[in-house]
């Protein structure tokens, strides 16, 4: 249904997306997952068309067959909502907090599908319920500053599927709730998921949602989609160094409490920091930062290699069919 | 004679008065932080854990005497920080010092880094040898001493919460309040500013208040742990039992959010 | 490489010829702007007067340049002593906070309530026309303006973690304003004393039109305006060419203060 094929987002000299290959079907639950400079991001707003001016772009991005890699913003915005939507991230901005929440709503429903007013405003009534707004009659009228950080982020995740979408980006949903309600949101969207067979896009640097809520992930490094598997076997048996190393500097609540000469556990790190996007090395990535690093790791990207059906890492140890 | 425990808290109770609804009626109170209590040593380190609107930042305030509170005390060293005159808590000061949240507001953009960290050098009057204990205070942190003519914009979130920190700690002081001192970092470079505070209370031997939302962060570098929820303490105790047999249901959903692993 | 806007550039083109002519003409102009020589008077542009001489036979391109001089000292000054008072004010209505802060803002709403040129008015009916009053009268109302700006600024700065940093320092709030808070509002202070610039030249040539700037024999683009305005039939150019300097200099400076803005302001929300 969307398909990356070696997708790039070049500015100048640098790249911050390279070569990103994803097929996403209908029904598909992927997570994404990267810290800062990872091209998560850039890889969630090349799915909606909304890469910035100065990023060129090279490679396929093909939804439902048709190319929209070089595709012009018109043609972007008849795709935007009704193929494609996405709930951002911080829901006191990406709501108009001057308009009713019940309008905004409403609004591309009566723009792109041409509803009448009573047709968009049942519909966001039973959107509304969907998503879990308790009293929706009452709620339509109100305006965003009257409702918890939840509720907002309930009437984005509305918004978004206000035209029946087949793909939801949910770009770090999560982030600016507190802990239940993240839960909660969490849940809300693998249900949606799942009862409309829409595919999920969730992108988060937060492993524990990302857990709860995807079937397959890719983790992304430095612009690089460096592993990718079934969600529950890549964080629990990762094979990428860089995966390994994430997965390693989680705080563990089972390190609570001194060993035995009294000291505190330190937390395994990743050496270093990612480099700014002009430093990345040409090679791998990781190369610099990773502690079973070969001489050829920094001068040669390597290859992804195929572990296991639909998993697999790019690394030069795996592809040398070295394990450890 | 007897050491007085570095930190203790006692009864610590704070109200703000919200805006009128009506003429008529009383303005309503909103109680944050109610009957606050507990005690901290040299060289230990307690977490705070709650959302918004827990109360624990304005503990964090009322620790640092940024606020008075309505009811109770908070003693340093023995010395009831609210009650004491103006100066004399100023001189106090150099002994406890703040990490804060926003690696990118917690510096002044228009400052070189090196003018920022030797800040409170200059305010307790330290006036000599500040290039150098500047320049301690980034090795400490493990930055370059020559990056402290560089300008914030310069550095990473990461790096910049080291900058913070070694700010924090240039005037050696007993204690340390880290109000969400990780929460705006990624996975890994929060791992090495843990490491880097786990450290630094080795070295220094600080007493640590350490505030977060995360149970699983709190877990990994904290002795004991306080969950605050609506300005109340609803459990505390050693980190290690609070999360292998949480009491309270609150509590539980924290660590199912922190997502503690198998 | 940087791309200045639009506005920016024009504002910077124009408000550089007029504080450049201003400036030359303390060394040089055409003729002495106030040589009389009745001879000659309305004398169409030529060689010798380039825009020709006014109702006495004065040159009016000297005259121009000399009421130039004038008009841009007369808003520095107004600018600078508003602006210091009203910055210091705002400063401190912001550090001190409570009933100090609310007295300052109610002396501030004073101040708007004051109507610029009835205030002049009275200082020169009381000491009389000149441009010292003149000064003084722009000055005061300057100083409200800038105080608002300067206290809605401050306040935001005030909660940033770093000054926060600075008070868990131990610093007083005299340091802070200082060393935190006035170098991270210079931009909006620097931005309105643009504009403001442009609202003296303004006002000054309303004064002078008035009679109660500049005095004869110095040269006032107001004055000159005044001056036309009883001839214009026989010489309407005389009221033209005042008008179009004071048209210039008031578009300059306040593009160049709008083109200041747009620099400051987004650059800081794009940075992140």
């Amino acid at each position: 249904m969307i398909e990356l094929a070696k997708l790039s987002a070049h500015f100048g000299d640098a790249t911050a997306l390279r070569d990103a290959d994803l097929v996403i079907r209908q029904g598909d639950r992927l997570g994404i997952v990267g810290e800062s400079g990872s091209g998560k991001t850039m890889l969630a707003l090349c799915l909606m068309g909304m890469a910035p001016d100065s990023a060129r772009l090279t490679g396929r991005l093909s939804i439902d067959g048709r190319d929209m890699a070089s595709a012009s913003e018109r043609d972007w915005q008849q795709l935007r909502s009704r193929k494609v939507a996405m709930v951002f991230q911080e829901p006191m901005s990406a709501l108009n907090p001057l308009r009713r929440v019940g309008d905004t709503v409403m609004e591309p429903m009566l723009l792109h599908e041409g509803l009448s007013r009573s047709a968009a405003r049942a519909r966001t009534l039973s959107l509304f319920e969907e998503v879990g707004i308790p009293d929706p009659e009452h709620r339509l009228r109100q305006f965003p500053h009257e409702m918890s950080g939840g509720q907002r982020q309930r009437v984005l995740i509305a918004l978004a599927l206000a035209c029946n979408p087949a793909l939801l980006i949910a770009d770090e949903p999560t982030t600016a709730l507190d802990a239940n309600v993240a839960l909660r949101i969490t849940d809300l969207l693998q249900r949606l998921a799942r009862e409309r067979n829409m595919a999920l896009v969730f992108i988060s640097h937060d492993l524990a949602a990302v857990a709860r809520a995807t079937q397959d992930i890719v983790v992304m490094y430095g612009g690089d989609m460096v592993e990718r598997g079934p969600t529950a076997k890549v964080l629990s048996a990762p094979q990428h160094p860089y995966t390994k190393g994430l997965l390693g500097a989680r705080p563990d609540p089972a390190m609570a409490g001194r060993d035995a000469n009294g000291k505190r556990r330190r937390l395994p790190t990743i050496p270093g920091s990612v480099p700014p996007l002009h430093g990345l090395p040409k090679g791998c990535r990781f190369s610099g930062r990773c502690p079973v690093e070969l001489p050829q790791c920094a001068l040669r990207r390597p290859a992804f290699t195929q572990t296991e059906a639909s998993r697999g890492a790019a690394c030069h140890l795996l592809s040398e069919g070295r394990h450890d | 004679m007897t050491d007085a425990p570095l930190l203790q808290v006692r009864d610590l109770t704070r109200r703000y008065k919200l805006p009128r609804q009506s003429l008529l009626r009383r303005a309503p109170v909103l109680t944050a932080l109610e009957g606050g209590a507990f005690t901290l040593n040299a060289g230990e380190t307690l977490g705070v854990v709650g959302e918004s609107g827990s109360g624990k930042s304005t503990l964090a305030r009322l620790i640092m005497a940024f606020e008075r509170p309505d009811e109770g005390q908070v003693l340093f060293r023995g010395r009831d920080l609210h009650s004491l005159p103006a100066q004399d808590l100023r001189a106090l000061r150099r002994g406890f010092q703040m990490v804060f949240q926003d690696p990118f507001g917690s510096l002044n953009p228009r400052r070189i880094i090196g003018w920022s960290i030797a800040e409170p050098l200059r305010a307790s009057g330290e006036g000599t040898a500040i290039a150098q204990r500047v320049a301690e205070a980034l090795e400490q942190v493990g930055l370059h001493p020559a990056e402290a003519s560089k300008y914030p914009h310069e550095f990473s979130g990461g790096q910049r919460q080291r900058i913070a920190i070694a700010r924090a700690i240039i005037t050696r002081p007993a204690l340390l309040v880290a109000d969400e001192a990780v929460s705006a970092l990624d996975v890994s470079v929060q791992a090495q500013i843990l490491n880097l505070l786990m450290d630094l209370q080795d070295d220094l031997g600080l007493g640590l208040v350490f505030i977060s939302h995360d149970l699983a962060v709190v877990a990994s570098i904290c002795d004991r742990v306080m969950v605050l929820q609506h300005g109340k303490k609803l459990e505390s105790g050693p980190a290690a039992d609070v999360l292998r047999s949480p009491e309270h249901p609150y509590t539980k959903t924290l660590l199912k959010a922190a997502g503690a692993r198998p | 490489m940087r791309r200045l806007p639009a506005n920016f550039l024009l504002g910077a083109l124009l408000v550089s010829l007029v504080v450049g002519i201003a400036a030359l003409s303390l060394v040089w102009t055409p003729h002495d702007p106030q040589t009389m020589s009745i001879s000659t008077k309305f004398a169409p542009p030529s060689a010798i007067h380039w825009l020709g001489t006014d109702q006495l036979g004065r040159d009016v391109v000297a005259q121009l340049m000399a009421a130039a001089r004038n008009s841009m000292t007369v808003a520095l000054v107004a600018v600078l002593l508003g602006g210091s008072v009203g910055v210091a004010l705002g400063l401190l209505a912001s550090a001190l906070g409570g009933w100090i802060e609310d007295g300052v803002m109610r002396l501030a709403d004073l101040g708007f309530a004051f109507p610029a040129l009835l205030f002049a008015i009275m200082l020169a009916a009381v000491f009389g026309p000149s441009l010292t009053n003149a000064v003084l009268a722009i000055s005061f109302i300057n100083i409200p303006i800038f105080a608002r700006v300067t206290r809605a600024s401050a306040n935001q700065i005030w909660t940033r973690d770093y000054v926060t940093a600075a008070r868990a320092a131990g610093r007083g709030r005299f340091a802070i304003s200082r060393d935190h808070i006035l170098p991270n509002i210079a931009a909006a202070i620097i931005v309105q004393a643009t504009i403001e610039f442009a609202v003296a030249i303004l006002a000054e040539a309303a004064l002078s039109y008035l009679g109660l700037g500049a005095q004869p024999p110095a040269s006032s683009w107001g004055r000159m305006l005044s001056e036309a305005q009883t001839l214009m039939y026989l010489a309407p150019q005389l009221a033209i060419y005042p008008g179009l300097c004071i048209v210039t200099a008031v578009l300059g400076f306040g593009l160049l203060g709008d083109g200041l803005r747009d620099i400051t302001d987004p650059r800081l929300v794009r940075a992140r």
